[in-house]
């Protein structure tokens, strides 16, 4: 049986790393693909919501 | 449902990106990662986790986040949180269907039952096919019948609480889990309180497929995920002796597809079909299912393969006309 044990990443806890549950998501204005600057709540216009973090569009 | 992406991409690549996959949802442009740091899900850990996979870093891996997935309420809360410490690491589009959708909008495709007297179990998974660095989640459900129950610990001495190990090949990596709590019990003559789950007790347990240097390979590979579990099976008045349970769930494990193998011919008509207006109530969960999945220049066809899989299930429909559509 394979050691699950041994894989040498450091493990950040996520649930208190980044805005956690519960907590209102942080206001954010940032431009988006049209150029324009998009306040994410207002946007959101009292919707649920999905935001995804990733690493690029370009690789 | 709003849907959001944010990378520290500039505003030019992010709206190249944007024409060529027909992505109408933002995609906000955080150039320097200032948005990315103060929310505090800067990677500090990919330098460990490059030398893991055996490679060095490069200049375009510092600023990256967590990958991850914030899910919000009608109130701007923040409902729920997924997130993987790998940069690589990334849920299958059936994982990330099962939390937006609930798991009724994801049957099962690969199950496992074990059985003891007075109780059944189930083992399933949403998808059968694994590709490097996909995550999925392994679902348990143990039935009992009434008046029984499982201690989970603390359990009295001489007693063997529920546990449940995940092995199998090598390259299956169990991620953390928790065993639900169960409610609170007293054996007559002690004077601790112990904890036994009844009824219906639904375990999800994530694991990744790891692939590195080493194991990376062209082939299609068979693998099976092996869950064993250990319980006792008691009544109010007496406990039957343990039991152990093996599951196995058979996985394929597929290569990921790069950019250089697909064929182009085949892709153009898929990218085509998504710049082709939706109905709105598919744009953003076919964004959704694009953001999560690993790689760029895949995406579309991978985008395809999970909606024929949703059209195989009978959960949407593909029109005369060429449109997805929920089906009815």
């Amino acid at each position: 049986m394979a050691d699950f044990t041994s894989f040498p990443i450091p493990e950040p806890d996520f649930d208190t790393v980044g805005p956690m549950v519960g907590d209102r998501f942080p206001d954010l204005v940032l431009p988006d693909q049209t150029g324009h600057p998009v306040d994410l709540h207002e946007r959101r216009a009292g919707r649920k919501a999905l935001i995804v973090f990733h690493r690029s569009a370009d690789w | 449902m709003a849907v959001f992406a944010v990378s520290y991409d500039p505003v030019a690549t992010l709206t190249r990106f944007a024409d060529v996959h027909g992505i109408t949802y933002p995609l906000l442009a955080d150039v320097g990662s200032v948005a990315i740091t103060e929310l505090g899900l800067l990677n500090v850990t990919l330098a460990a986790e490059r030398a893991a996979y055996g490679r060095p870093i490069e200049d375009r891996h510092t600023g990256i986040p967590y990958p991850g997935t914030f899910f919000l309420d009608e109130t701007g809360v923040v409902a729920s949180k997924r997130f993987e410490t790998s940069h690589r690491i990334r849920p299958t589009g059936k994982t990330l269907l099962r939390e937006l959708l609930g798991s009724d909008a994801v049957p099962p495709e690969v199950t496992a039952e074990a059985s003891s007297p007075g109780i059944e179990i189930f083992a399933w998974l949403d998808t059968a096919v694994l590709h490097g660095n996909q995550m999925q989640e392994a679902h348990v459900r143990i039935q009992m019948d009434d008046g029984l129950h499982m201690y989970t610990d603390p359990v009295p001495e001489g007693f063997r609480a529920l546990s449940v190990e995940l092995t199998g090949d090598s390259q299956l990596r169990p991620d953390a889990f928790t065993i639900p709590e169960g409610t609170p019990f007293r054996v007559e003559g002690l004077s601790e309180e112990f904890t036994v789950l009844e009824g219906r007790v639904d375990l999800d347990i994530p694991f990744i497929l790891i692939t590195n240097r080493d194991t990376a390979g062209d082939a299609v590979r068979q693998v099976t995920l092996v869950l064993e579990l250990a319980y006792q099976a008691c009544t109010a008045q007496e406990c039957f002796l343990p039991e152990r349970v093996t599951l196995e769930l058979p996985l394929s494990v597929e290569p990921n597809p790069g950019y250089e193998s697909l064929d182009r011919a085949a892709l153009a008509p898929l990218v085509n079909r998504r710049i082709v207006e939706q109905p709105r109530q598919f744009e953003e969960l076919l964004g959704l299912v694009n953001s999560a999945l690993e790689g760029v220049e895949a995406s579309p066809e991978l985008l395809m393969e999970v909606l024929r899989e949703m059209q195989g299930d009978g959960i949407v429909e593909l029109s005369s006309q060429g449109r997805w559509t929920q089906s009815s």
